[in-house]
């Protein structure tokens, strides 16, 4: 049974580092870039590197930086908030995000909702999402080994102990898949809304002549509250409340 | 004036008297010396009715009146005289000495000349005011009667030869065709001839110039020049002179511009003394209907933020400072300059960023309008921005569209972006600063580097993937299997021991309680008693009924480490037992004993366990 999830594991890893090979050279690209000060080409090679990995903090961090750089507002703050999605104690992020937020053309004041999921991920967050799947499989095999040891033996006081440690395996098992499945579902899921151009129209309705509530800038960010097809509800910071296109904004 | 005409009378007798009977031809000019804008008066006289009169060339002249004949017949002292004269208005066409060539007639067959007559033509003269030429003359009161007759019959052959041709109402137009929102310009004149002229001047028709954006250009004088049109020279004015920006496209009309006029003419005759008479007639000119074709601009190459520039444009931006103390004010200019619709087109507006405050913009336009050049000059926007922090900041590029003209392609120019160091002044304070955590982090100003070390995910989530759910899951499958195989086996086994001793421990308990309610019955007390005992026995030491001596029970409990002080009471309660079932016992006992029992089995189970 163990050499099976080893070599299950292996199998995974396997598969991974070929693809690998390819993008470290692509990644030492972007970084050479941006070292010669060509902001332009480096971002271009992390785009194209954020598309095969979507959903690396190290890579959106990178990303976000050069666009820092090149100054434009409201793809470093998308960059970085997703880097600091995915990584809420990464500090670097929050620096340059920072600078990020100095780019905007209008400060805007007050908080945004913070999804339940968030408190969750923060809390966990020391093992990542595949990690916690890991244990929940590995603990789950122990589970059942433990059982099986249990029903084979025949002392009394082996079997009590035996039989504690496999609930407690079970618990660890369930636990981490949970815990797994809320941080990966946390990652998939959009709460968030960057506007990427300037003078984008919120609306009354999700309707294209619906009456304009505001008109939003770049960089301005919004909590996602519903969504359609092509609209999204969302609360700005402010704590006004509108529609907006979707191909005005980025959505984290 | 009147002693001239007297002697000019005297003249023309003696003159008869010299020439009597003769036949002559003369030539008689109003002037030997003109100027060029006066008109002369050129007479043939013949002394008899001579017939096939032929008139000379005039060359270097231009006939503008005449022939006129005149014929006269006189009786003087019984003798018959006769007098005919044919008379034609010119006008030198040029400067210089002019001839005048002979006019021939014949008279009783014989063919005759008149002699050659040269004109020096000078420098125009100022015309004399005309109201003496249009003084009434005593001695010609029934010539001008006869005048005024003949004058009326020749009005109507004479208009159509000399209306509309000395006077002209033209508007010129710099282009026919033209972008929306390209300057036009449009020019009213007047051509007068030389002949012609006008006393007042009326204005019936204003163009109102629909669907253009009009700009006058004011005139601070209005000169008379001279012009040429259709290789004639006119005196020419300037009426009105406007820059057009279409609004529309399309064929777009202008009104005509009318004028209603007091023109002057020259009736084609002279009065009695050989002025050339003038007229006065009202008459209305307009200047025509124009059309300009007028294009759309291309939409489907239109820049975004193109603001409705059409021309040819230079645009520059500029900040008087790159480097300040914050709340020192700096200014930052940007200016388009160019020809084009100057006045209807929108600068962009500079993007800065939070930290610089931009205040609104001051304008400056300096815009010429010209027909030469429509619209030309520069307009420019002055905004003053005032650091409020410390730190670099950058204005981002500002870009302006504008269509060219001369291209037809729109054309975009983006400014250099400058940045602003402010070298002086209070921190920037950020949005995170608000809570403790990063104002830690503000601390340290720096931008942080890339992270160059990299972890790569491939971001695949397991949980999501449905082999996650097989590999989590499939071993709780494997649970009842062993479970299940393991009991098969323990039954092949043949498990008798164990299902043995589950036997006689229940029937240990069993009989235990069974004693309980039997205390006091002597004999079914000790029998439940005894059985509990031997069960328990069976349960614990697992030996059979038949072996239940007390030395084997001593030594089986003895090997199971049962302290000696249980093993006698046990071997003692079982004596009792058996001797209760065959002797005499009192009732006190039972209840000890079953006390003693309950106490034994209590103990020996805590042992055993051990």
């Amino acid at each position: 049974m163990k050499q099976l999830l080893i070599l299950f594991l292996s199998f995974c890893f396997s598969l991974g580092l070929q693809a690998q090979e390819n993008n470290d050279a692509l990644f030492t690209k972007g970084i050479n870039a941006f070292n010669e000060k060509d902001y332009a080409a480096s971002t271009q090679v992390f785009e194209k590197l954020v598309k095969t990995d979507s959903l690396n903090a190290t890579l959106h961090y990178n990303l976000g930086t050069a666009y820092l750089r090149l100054q434009n507002t409201s793809l470093s703050i998308y960059h970085l908030e997703k880097a600091l999605k995915l990584q809420p104690d990464y500090e670097p992020a929050r620096i340059n995000l920072n600078f990020a937020e100095k780019l905007k053309t209008k400060v805007t004041k007050g908080n945004l909702p913070i999804p339940q999921q968030q408190m969750l991920y923060s809390v966990f967050n020391f093992l990542k999402p595949n990690a916690w799947a890991y244990l929940a499989i590995a603990s789950m095999f122990l589970t059942v080994i433990v059982l099986v040891i249990y029903r084979l033996n025949s002392n009394a006081t082996a079997k009590k102990a035996l039989f504690t440690l496999s609930i407690f395996t079970l618990v660890i098992s369930i636990g981490s898949y949970f815990i797994s499945k809320n941080q990966s579902d946390y990652l998939l899921m959009n709460n968030y809304v960057i506007v990427k151009d300037s003078d984008v129209s919120l609306m009354n309705e999700p309707r294209s002549v619906a009456k304009i509530t505001a008109t939003l800038n770049e960089g301005e960010k919004g909590f996602i509250q519903e969504e359609t097809n092509q609209w999204i509800k969302i609360q700005l910071q402010n704590d006004t409340i509108g529609w907006v296109d979707k191909k005005n904004v980025l959505q984290y | 004036m009147y002693a001239k005409h007297f002697i000019y009378m005297f003249l023309a007798l003696f003159t008869s008297v010299a020439t009597w009977a003769q036949f002559q031809l003369k030539t008689q000019v109003s002037s030997q010396s003109i100027g060029i804008n006066q008109v002369l008066e050129v007479r043939f006289t013949m002394t008899d009715d001579g017939d096939d009169f032929k008139r000379p060339s005039f060359e270097g002249f231009e006939v503008v009146g005449g022939p006129m004949q005149s014929v006269s017949h006189s009786w003087v002292n019984g003798k018959t005289s006769m007098e005919k004269s044919f008379s034609f208005f010119v006008q030198p066409k040029k400067k210089g000495n002019l001839v005048i060539g002979s006019a021939s007639a014949t008279f009783e067959g014989k063919q005759y000349k008149s002699q050659q007559v040269t004109i020096k033509v000078g420098d125009a003269v100022q015309e004399q005011p005309r109201q003496q030429q249009r003084r009434r003359d005593p001695f010609a009161i029934f010539d001008e009667m006869e005048e005024e007759l003949l004058r009326r019959q020749r009005q109507q052959q004479q208009l159509p030869k000399n209306m509309g041709q000395g006077i002209h109402l033209v508007a010129k137009v710099s282009k026919t065709s033209a972008y929306v929102n390209e300057p036009v310009t449009i020019e009213y004149g007047l051509y007068v001839s030389d002949q012609a002229g006008f006393n007042t001047m009326a204005v019936k028709n204003m163009p109102k110039y629909q669907n253009f954006w009009n700009h006058m250009i004011e005139q601070k004088q209005q000169n008379v020049t001279r012009a040429t049109l259709n290789g004639k020279s006119y005196r020419y004015l300037a009426l009105q002179k406007a820059v057009l920006l279409p609004q529309k496209d399309g064929t777009l009309k202008i009104d005509p511009l009318e004028l209603e006029l007091d023109e002057q003419y020259y009736t084609g005759r002279a009065d009695v003394f050989g002025m050339p008479e003038i007229g006065i007639r009202k008459k209305v000119y307009s200047s025509g209907t124009k059309t300009i074709q007028i294009k759309q601009l291309p939409l489907d190459s239109q820049p975004a933020g193109y603001t409705g520039a059409v021309g040819s444009y230079q645009f520059n931006v500029q900040a008087n400072k790159t480097s300040v103390k914050a709340n020192e004010p700096l200014e930052l200019i940007l200016t388009v300059q160019g020809k084009g619709n100057l006045d209807l087109l929108t600068l962009p507006k500079p993007v800065a960023p939070t930290a610089l405050e931009l205040y609104d913009p001051e304008k400056i336009n300096r815009v010429n309008k010209s027909i030469s050049a429509g619209m030309e000059g520069s307009k420019a926007e002055k905004y003053v921005i005032v650091p409020q922090y410390k730190g670099t900041y950058t204005i981002e590029p500002i870009t302006f569209s504008y269509f060219d003209t001369a291209s037809k392609t729109y054309k975009t120019i983006t400014s250099q972006p400058i940045t602003i160091e402010v070298t002086d002044g209070p921190e920037l304070p950020t949005n995170a600063s608000m809570n403790n955590k990063a104002e830690v982090v503000s601390d340290k100003m720096q931008m942080q580097p890339l992270n160059k070390n990299i972890e790569w995910f491939n971001g695949n989530f397991i949980t999501q993937n449905k082999s996650f759910y097989a590999w989590w899951l499939a071993p709780l499958l494997l649970l009842p299997i062993v479970f299940l195989a393991k009991n098969a086996s323990d039954k092949k086994a043949g498990d008798v021991s164990g299902n043995k001793l589950k036997a006689s421990n229940k029937l240990a308990k069993k009989y235990l309680s069974a004693a309980k309610t039997q205390i006091g019955n002597k004999e079914a007390f000790y029998e439940a008693l005894e059985r509990c005992l031997h069960n328990y026995l069976k349960a614990k030491l697992k030996i059979e009924t038949t072996e239940m001596s007390n030395d084997t029970i001593t030594e089986l409990l003895q090997n199971n480490q049962i302290n000696s002080e249980d093993i006698s009471t046990f071997i003692s309660i079982k004596t009792t037992c058996e001797m209760a079932r065959y002797a005499q016992m009192d009732i006190q006992t039972m209840q000890n004993d079953y006390d003693l029992a309950v106490q034994l089995i209590n103990s020996i189970d805590k042992q055993i366990k051990k």
